[in-house]
């Protein structure tokens, strides 16, 4: 062989691994069809981010955001999970806790984020100190009302003042006539969902300061409970369909149809509400409150898989994806990024959404060690009071003590 | 030459061999890991610190908990109305397809499709078809008075429980159709016809001819929809997941649960070993009554 | 014929309408399937329902193809459906052919075997097929798929092609080996050429077996790219938008191709049904 043929072989070699060998890959998985189609931002920012850095072949992938946390873990027990997961908010310390992401601390640290995101969404994905997700997009809740039956009732409300429980039961009573019902719920994980900030108004808690211990059955949990059941069963302000409202969808519809006139959510439904042309006006007021004001804070974060094998490329990404530069991507879906020069980014410029970032400071999140289970678990509370009438404390005690054993379990007791 | 020969002469065991090998290692080696399993207390958390050997503990503590013979008892009625309706539809309808009138194979063809579609797919349609708000079943039903407005039919216990039968049932019934018909074609028509003729009314010749040629495939249909019905596992899972509140939880949704949302893969396989034991009283049955005849 | 003509056409208007409406009740489920995968969305939310679509459009299963991806969905799904069926096929040839023609030692307890395996739960084999997986590297991959679709499809079609094996009779076999044919010869000139539609009927069980499966695709597959087309479908409910109309489209496509193979394997599926367990 000479070495003439030697060296073009090289050369070839050498090309060759310059375009397939030498590129890393990284894969993420991303939920809500966020990269659907190539005019979406993310998938743009995805393009951008390559270009940037050539060295790396960015992959996402969308998957549904159903049992998303369940496929994620057995993904990572299978040893095939992407490298940078998207996470719900709340699901960030229960995934780390199990040893499926890596603590971001030192990037975040290093890379300055600390201060550019938002502190509240931060400590939640905080667990021993350890940071398990960088969080990106947060919301808020607050009650979406029908604002035209508001009128027609009679009905005054506030933009800026929360009402008291005595004071909503009044309105959604009011509100309950004819074929309408003044108020909605979704059914089972979802019920419990949305019950949280109501436990919080009542000053309640799920979990213990140090996380050990299961608190949402003390007297104000089980207050908060009986009242919000109560709604369904005593009061009848909440349709009987709602037992079967199983995703945002169904209640929505419900809500468009004018089968509902009052229901909380996040301002993602927003979009699909002004999409779907309603044929009344509709508003949004700050979510009841009791000895204080508290709303669920929920969104979502970004993640790497603790068996990921090209950390900093990942982490490059997230950090890309968290800039300022790149808080179009967020409220491209019309979602608010969870950076603190967010409310100042001139990007938001609708009233409705506005009323929920309101809501922000008084956000809480349900994050804990065994945070998703116990919706699950709350939820199921919900169906035995709601759909076989079993007496309220009874179900939640049940409730609370399948949740401490998992806690126990999870804490290794 | 010689090489031939003794391929040639030992060709069954060289045709065999293949697939022995792979039942043993696709059939045989994941058994005997689950059992094996099923003695350890193989979960998420001890995945990483290591896998300790409860004994029996996995069993003892399926057997003593509630939610695991709620899941038995769900089971069996489940799979009791699967096999009375599966039985009852398809028997009704082979007798019609039976009847000597023409033109009724288009009939035969069109009752095979809901057994085609996947049973996912079926489950899909069905959700939709019982929606809590615009779904056919409750249009139909506010249209003919049965309710005054839509009702959340996968929502109520009861109703779930009944729905999800008759879906089941309304996706399974053409194999016991097909399996009743292929019996009755069996009988000699001029039975009936001499029947008639002496004058036995519809009931009578319907027990004295039909039933007793249908005997043996009714055991069959029987058998083989029980063993079916305990193992399925897709129609439930993508209407209810054993919703609402466990009221269709039944052993297989129950298991699956275990294993991939809590990850608890020695308790899962306990279980899923102790209803292999439940299982294994019809299997026998089927072996000895059925399946043994025709092996020779 | 001992009956009058005119009870015979009562009882045959009898039966046709019988079986009309029972049969139109059967198929009620998949009509509203078709009517709804033809309604644009906002015809779907509507109660009381149009029950024909007032603005019929084929826009749904475009919807479904592209932006819910069944289009990757079915090509995936038909790739490890046909990949299952040509194992089970060669494996099941092999193993048919040397039950139906040899005599060997243990040959009733290995068909009992076979016909116990097709008995067992699905969820029994799927714990530790995923233990089995994971060490393997095989998760969330189709290899892995075909593998373990092959637990149920290998008893299945060795237990259906003996059947049709043994249908032939030896002596045409026999006859040809006096000639001079090895058995190998004999088998590829006269066994595979008679038994031609029972190997297609197995293989189209097999494959229908295949891509009807749900809950190994389920758990087995985690990355969206390789997802199987019944898996897509169920996993496109999410919490914020079901589009019912899309869904049933999809369910249509999936369905659809099943549906053929069924038109045209009538004939034997009586016999494989009553043989074997296909179950989706």
């Amino acid at each position: 062989m000479t070495a003439k043929k030697i060296l073009l072989i090289a050369a070839v070699m050498l090309v060759f691994f310059a375009f397939v060998g030498g590129k890393t890959v990284i894969t993420m998985w991303v939920y809500d069809e966020m990269a659907a189609n190539e005019e979406m931002e993310l998938v743009k920012a995805q393009k951008e981010f390559m270009k940037r850095n050539p060295t790396v072949e960015l992959k996402i992938e969308n998957v549904p955001n159903r049992g998303l946390m369940e496929k994620f873990i057995t993904a990572s027990l299978a040893g095939v999970a992407p490298d940078i997961i998207h996470v719900s908010t709340t699901w960030a310390v229960e995934l780390g806790a199990i040893g499926t992401l890596l603590p971001l601390n030192d990037y975040i640290y290093a890379s300055g984020k600390d201060k550019e995101i938002l502190k509240s969404a931060i400590d939640s994905s905080t667990l021993d100190g350890n940071i398990y997700a960088l969080p990106w997009i947060s919301d808020a809740t607050a009650l979406i009302i029908n604002k035209t039956a508001f009128e027609k009732a009679g009905i005054n409300y506030s933009r800026d003042t929360a009402m008291n429980w005595s004071e909503f039961l009044e309105v959604a009573k009011k509100l309950t006539h004819d074929d309408q019902y003044g108020f909605g719920i979704r059914s089972g994980r979802g019920a419990a969902y949305g019950w949280f900030p109501w436990l919080y108004a009542n000053g309640g808690s799920l979990f213990s300061p140090d996380g050990t211990k299961v608190t949402f059955n003390e007297p104000e949990g089980k207050e908060a409970f009986k009242f919000y059941t109560d709604l369904f069963t005593t009061h009848k302000v909440i349709p009987p369909g709602a037992i079967a409202y199983d995703t945002w969808d169904d209640i929505r519809n419900s809500f468009l149809g004018g089968r509902i006139a009052m229901y909380i959510a996040g301002d993602w439904e927003i979009a699909p509400l002004r999409a779907a042309n309603a044929a009344f006006e509709i508003d949004v007021i700050p979510h009841p409150m009791q000895v204080r004001r508290a709303t669920s804070l929920g969104g979502s974060s970004l993640g790497i898989w603790s068996g990921s094998k090209e950390k900093d490329a990942a982490w490059a990404w997230i950090d890309f994806l968290t800039s300022a530069e790149n808080m179009k991507v967020a409220f491209s879906y019309g979602r608010f990024p969870s950076r603190v020069d967010a409310l100042e980014s001139g990007f938001i410029n609708d009233p409705l959404i506005e009323q929920f970032i309101r809501e922000f400071p008084y956000g809480i999140n349900h994050a804990s060690l065994v945070g998703d289970y116990s919706r699950t678990v709350i939820g199921d509370a919900f169906t035995s009071v709601l759909v076989y009438g079993e007496d309220p404390d009874t179900a939640l005690d049940k409730a609370a003590k399948i949740v401490q054993e998992a806690l126990n379990e999870a804490l290794g007791k | 030459m010689n090489v031939k020969r003794f391929f040639d002469k030992h060709m069954g065991f060289f045709l065999m061999s293949p697939t022995i090998a792979v039942m043993v290692l696709i059939i045989i080696v994941p058994l005997i890991i689950g059992l094996v399993m099923s003695f350890f207390n193989y979960n998420l958390l001890t995945l990483h610190r290591g896998i300790p050997f409860i004994g029996f503990s996995n069993y003892s503590k399926a057997l003593g908990d509630e939610n695991f013979w709620m899941a038995f008892w769900n089971t069996l009625w489940w799979t009791a109305a699967n096999v009375a309706g599966q039985v009852a539809l398809g028997l009704s309808i082979a007798l019609l397809l039976n009847q000597p009138v023409k033109g009724v194979g288009i009939y035969k063809a069109l009752i095979l499709i809901p057994w085609a579609i996947p049973s996912a797919v079926a489950a899909l349609s069905w959700m939709w078809l019982l929606h809590p708000e615009f779904g056919l079943v409750n249009d139909i039903a506010v249209r003919l008075g049965l309710v005054s407005e839509p009702v959340a039919w996968l929502g109520r216990p009861l109703t779930a429980q009944v729905w999800v039968v008759i879906a089941r049932v309304w996706k399974e019934f053409p194999l016991s159709a097909l399996i009743f018909h292929a019996a009755l074609q069996t009988i000699p028509k001029d039975l009936y016809e001499a029947a008639e003729v002496d004058g036995a009314g519809v009931w009578k010749r319907f027990w004295n001819i039909t039933i007793p040629y249908l005997k043996s495939s009714i055991v069959v249909a029987i058998t083989l929809i029980t063993i079916w019905t305990f193992n399925s596992f897709n129609m439930i899972w993508v209407m209810t997941k054993g919703g609402p509140g466990g009221a269709t939880e039944i052993l297989a949704t129950s298991i699956y649960k275990t294993a991939f949302q809590r990850y608890n893969f020695g308790f899962a396989s306990s279980q899923s070993i102790l209803m292999v034991i439940f299982l294994s009283a019809i299997i026998i049955f089927y072996l000895y009554r059925v399946e043994g005849k025709k092996i020779d | 014929m001992y009956l009058s003509k005119k009870k015979r056409i009562r009882r045959a208007l009898l039966v046709h309408a019988a079986l009309f409406v029972l049969t139109f009740i059967i198929l009620l489920p998949v009509l509203w399937m078709i009517l709804t995968s033809l309604k644009p969305t906002a015809e779907t939310l509507k109660f009381p329902s149009t029950i024909l679509p007032e603005n019929p459009t084929f826009q749904n299963y475009l919807a479904a193809w592209r932006n819910m991806r069944l289009g990757t969905y079915f090509v995936n799904s038909l790739y490890v459906s046909l990949m299952t069926t040509f194992v089970a096929i060669v494996l099941g040839c092999m193993g048919g052919y040397a039950l139906a023609r040899f005599r060997m030692k243990g040959e009733k307890a290995y068909l009992m075997f076979i016909l116990v395996t097709r008995m067992f739960p699905a969820v029994v084999f799927l714990i530790p097929f995923f233990i089995m997986m994971r060490n393997l590297g095989l998760t969330d991959s189709f290899t892995g798929l075909i593998i373990s679709y092959t637990v149920f499809s290998l008893p299945f079609s060795i237990w259906l092609l003996r059947g049709f094996f043994r249908n032939i009779p030896s002596e045409l076999e026999e006859a040809a080996r006096i000639d001079g044919c090895t058995r190998a010869k004999a088998f590829t000139r006269i066994i595979l050429p008679l038994s031609a539609p029972g190997i297609a009927a197995t293989a189209v069980f097999c494959f229908i077996l295949a891509w009807n499966e749900f809950m190994f695709a389920n758990t087995l597959i985690m990355s969206d790219s390789k997802r199987m087309l019944t898996v897509a479908l169920v996993a496109s409910i999410s919490d914020f938008l079901v589009k019912w109309n899309e869904l049933m489209a999809g369910g249509m496509i999936t369905t659809i191709p099943v549906i053929i193979f069924y038109l045209f394997m009538q004939k034997y599926i009586t016999g494989g049904l009553t043989e074997g367990s296909v179950k989706g």
